[in-house]
């Protein structure tokens, strides 16, 4: 395994570590999707790179208290999960952005970031100011009195953003966040990530190499359930060489490392 | 933040148009029966619409339950359930408001079509009475019952195919004690359903029995819903039973005590409304209250006209089918049965209401309707048309030749007699009919 | 096409929900088969068909309608068809359990179809059960003496076989129902 830690930057202020992953192991239907997973992740914008079916979805899933881990330990903000312990407080700390979300399509964007901030269980009057800024921060507040139904695609993943920020998380968990969103909103959303990780964890999955270059202050890097590398972008560019595929030094870093980890495991 | 919440759910959640629909198709039955002027079914009194609001619930239930189920799927639907599952607020908290608004759509629906029914009772009836009330109340908590019901189930088995089952299992259970009750009489577990097997009458209420034991059971049988609902797939859910078990067996004692069907006389209204004019008394049943003007002329006619007999009655009144006898023998006692909600007495004119008042010689039948004998069904035209003078009497008329053969015989035979004997034989008819005795041989002279 | 009808039929859970719709349909038409009282009889079958449509009727919208829009099949034939033949095999099933009158059953699921396309169209598959449903309950519980027009048509499936005005609303509602669906397809999208 080639592993790369920078972690003294990344240092946590009040959790130890936000995220502390210990031989994880996570199924995915019958599959161990996740299977011996070492991860710490501290404050910052972490990007979640790997394959198809490399377990990235599945891992946030267990992060995000979806899916229960089937062994090793798991540590969030401080409180292990799995056995008995109630998820509850833990959960109003939680930002959640599923892959493929789903939402009440008779609901207004407004309505929908409201009906989330009350099932997080914020306090009530903080709610409208919460929800405003939200909406705000994702660019939606022309549309906020719009139906969900009538949302375009990059629309809906914004409110979907909006939702999972409203709470101020301090673990915010975002799979695929960037699907559907059109060049400029990319670019506002990167600068939104690199604020959100001033005060948070974040952990955004995602196959577009160029956002994690731009937005990620660390990169973890998971193939086949496992930990491959987490460095920070200038280290992924680093390992790939001209020989590799790719149309950046980040992308030829991530098939070096890749290919690397697969020629070590199948020896 | 809840009443937010609540606010959200009103506006956006099914439970607004399942009000709505229930209440169209409840004012769509109601306005059913106008064009084939059976809206006498419910327009006559306020308990006779609350308690056919209650007939029709054995449509609007088992779709309430349908309705619940549906709006129990919305997170399958949406999707939505592993985004709602990793928030911090218990499902069960969730549930609360999307149940509560259900719950107020309900009842609101329920009372509009109540509203839309009352402004056709208030046009025919002055008799008002709180005895609707309950009913109506029950009737409400028995949508919100099947609402939260179907809400429970929804959550237990969420499946896209539960809605339509559902509504179709209610229809069964619903139908089930109306097919029993065509049969024997019903047991009081026919009055577990949310409607009722029997009709109810004009001068008829629910027995208030009937009303807490139902009360109890939907109550009982709500709440579990709710339970069902909150908890879900959830082992806890297993306590949604408790409720309507204890209400079962709270209810089932209570009914016992009601008359079989849950059906009881309504003193008060059939109590009297009288003339204190100074002139002979005329009294009409509370419920009549505000036709009686239009009864005091001919029903004085009709005293003046029976004055041709020995001791002759002083007064007219109007007695409802269930006025125990005997008939006094100062008394003319004029069927309720005669009255049509909203359009007054069976009559075209004041002597045809003054002829009606006569027959029988001012004497009520003592059988019931249908079950009159031939004989006395044909004599009593025959003694008001000799207290009025004119054969036949008006409004009197049959158009059956048979028929009209068969009274102008008996028409001519007392014609015949001396002026004496008609009399006498007039009075023996009154006597008879006040006995409960044979009106044709009293007529005839027999005995 | 064999394969393809296979995959059609697939998808719209006809392997589950075509048995399923049978044996709910059986069950309801014989728990209330009485010879002795015609009337329960046809109550019974008249809600054993309406199930049975709201069962099957699920199958009337595929997951993504405007998807399936864009293949260049025949649709409005294929969906005809598809309502056609799940009218014919209820009919069918009902008519071999039940003592009601086979004219009046065929009148029934010729409605019903209908009904169930039209709901389907309107609001979806999902919903394509409230419209047969509703008018099933409704005529199953309105006594159905056809001595008034406006009450005969409301109790439309329960009335005698010969009933001239029942027997043009089932077939208006069968054309128009089946016309919509052919033509518009099931909606997919509603929460």
């Amino acid at each position: 395994m080639v592993r790369a830690v920078h972690s003294a930057e990344l240092a946590p202020t009040t959790y130890g570590w936000h995220i502390n992953a210990t031989e994880l192991r996570v199924r995915a239907g019958r599959r161990m999707a996740v299977d011996g997973l070492d991860l710490r992740l501290g404050q910052g914008v972490h990007g979640l790179l790997g394959p198809n079916g490399a377990g990235k979805t599945t891992l946030i899933r267990a992060l995000a208290t979806v899916l229960r881990p089937a062994g090793g330990e798991l540590n969030l903000l401080g409180q292990r999960v799995g056995g008995r312990l109630d998820l509850r407080s833990l959960r109003r700390q939680i930002g959640y952005l599923p892959q493929d979300f789903g939402y009440y399509k008779q609901f207004t964007v407004r309505e929908f970031v409201e009906y989330m901030g009350w099932l997080k269980e914020m306090n009530p009057r903080e709610v409208p100011d919460a929800v405003q800024r939200a909406i705000d921060r994702v660019g939606l507040r022309e549309r906020a009195n719009s139906r969900m139904k009538q949302l375009s695609g990059g629309m809906l993943r914004r409110a979907g953003i909006a939702q999972a920020i409203v709470n101020s998380p301090d673990l915010l968990l975002l799979d695929e966040p960037t699907v559907g969103l059109d060049p400029a909103q990319r670019l506002e959303f990167r600068t939104l990530l690199r604020d959100l990780g001033q005060q948070a964890c974040v952990l955004v999955s995602t196959h577009l190499v160029e956002d994690v270059a731009a937005a990620c202050s660390n990169v973890v890097l998971m193939d086949e359930g496992k930990l491959v590398f987490q460095g920070t972008p200038a280290d992924v560019a680093a390992r790939g060489g001209q020989q590799d595929v790719g149309d950046n030094p980040i992308e030829r870093g991530y098939t070096a490392l890749l290919t690397q980890h697969r020629a070590g495991v199948h020896q | 933040m809840t009443g937010r919440v609540l606010r959200i759910e009103l506006r956006r959640s099914s439970a607004w148009p399942t009000g709505l629909v229930i209440a169209l198709l409840g004012i769509a039955g109601l306005l059913s029966l106008v064009p084939t002027n059976q809206d006498g079914l419910w327009d006559a009194q306020w308990t006779l619409l609350a308690s056919f609001q209650r007939i029709m619930l054995v449509v609007l239930w088992p779709l309430t339950l349908g309705a619940g189920a549906w709006q129990a799927r919305r997170d399958r639907r949406s999707k939505a359930e592993e985004l709602l599952g990793t928030t911090a607020r218990p499902s069960w908290r969730r549930v609360l408001p999307t149940a509560f608004a259900m719950a107020l759509c309900l009842v609101v629906g329920y009372v509009l079509i109540f509203a839309v029914g009352a402004v056709n009772v208030a046009g025919t009836t002055d008799y008002f009475s709180s005895n609707w009330l309950p009913v109506a109340l029950v009737g409400a908590l028995s949508l919100v019952a099947a609402g939260w019901l179907g809400l429970g189930v929804g959550r237990l088995v969420p499946s896209v195919y539960t809605p339509p089952v559902l509504v179709v299992l209610g229809f069964l259970v619903l139908l089930v004690p109306i097919q029993l009750s065509k049969g024997d009489a019903p047991g009081p577990e026919s009055l577990l359903g949310p409607g009722f097997t029997t009709t109810v009458r004009e001068f008829q209420m629910i027995a208030p029995a009937v009303d807490l034991g139902q009360f109890v059971w939907f109550f009982g049988l709500a709440l579990g819903g709710l339970l069902l609902a909150l908890f879900g797939r959830r082992i806890a859910s297993v306590t949604a039973v408790v409720p309507v078990v204890l209400a079962l067996i709270v209810a089932l004692p209570i009914f016992s005590a009601a008359p079989a069907g849950g059906v009881q006389a309504d003193p008060a209204a059939s109590a009297e409304v009288c003339t204190h004019d100074g002139g002979p008394t005329v009294c009409v049943t509370a419920s009549h209250g505000q036709d009686l003007a239009t009864l005091v002329g001919p029903a004085r006619q009709a005293l003046a006209a029976l004055g041709k007999l020995p001791n002759p009655p002083s007064s007219v009144h109007e007695v409802p089918d269930d006025r125990p006898g005997p008939q006094p023998a100062d008394q003319v006692w004029f069927d309720a049965a005669n009255h049509t909600a909203g359009q007054g007495w069976d009559a075209k004119s004041g002597a045809e209401l003054a002829a009606k008042i006569l027959a029988g010689a001012g004497t009520k039948p003592c059988d019931q309707g249908n079950s009159m004998d031939r004989l006395t069904y044909e004599v009593r035209p025959i003694v008001a048309a000799w207290l009025i003078g004119q054969y036949p009497a008006p409004g009197m008329a049959v158009e059956d030749p048979d028929e009209n053969a068969e009274r102008t015989a008996l028409w001519q035979a007392l014609a015949a007699l001396p002026k004496a004997a008609q009399a006498q034989r007039v009075a023996a008819v009154r006597q008879a009919g006040l006995a409960c005795g044979d009106v044709g041989a009293a007529l005839s002279g027999g005995h | 096409m064999g394969r393809l009808l296979a995959l059609y039929l697939r998808c719209r859970h006809v392997p589950i929900a075509g048995p399923a719709a049978i044996v709910a349909t059986v069950l309801v038409a014989l728990l209330g088969d009485n010879p002795e009282n015609p009337l329960e009889t046809v109550d019974f079958a008249v809600l054993a068909l309406a199930l049975g449509f709201s069962v099957l009727g699920n199958g009337l919208s595929g997951a993504d309608e405007q998807l399936e829009r864009t293949a260049s099949i025949r649709w409005p034939v294929w969906r005809t068809v598809h309502v056609v033949v799940a009218g014919a095999l209820l009919f069918g099933t009902v008519a071999l359990v039940s003592h009601a009158p086979a004219g009046m059953l065929l009148r029934d699921a010729a409605g019903f179809a209908g009904l169930t396309a039209l709901a389907a169209a309107l609001l979806g598959g999902q919903l394509s059960w409230t419209l047969p449903i509703a008018w099933a309950g409704v005529a199953a519980v309105v006594p159905p003496l056809g001595t008034h027009s406006v009450l005969a048509l409301i109790s439309w499936p329960a009335q005698p076989p010969d009933s001239v005005a029942a027997m043009v609303l089932a077939i208006v509602l069968g054309v128009l129902g089946v016309a919509c669906y052919a033509l518009r397809s099931g909606r997919t999208h509603l929460a």
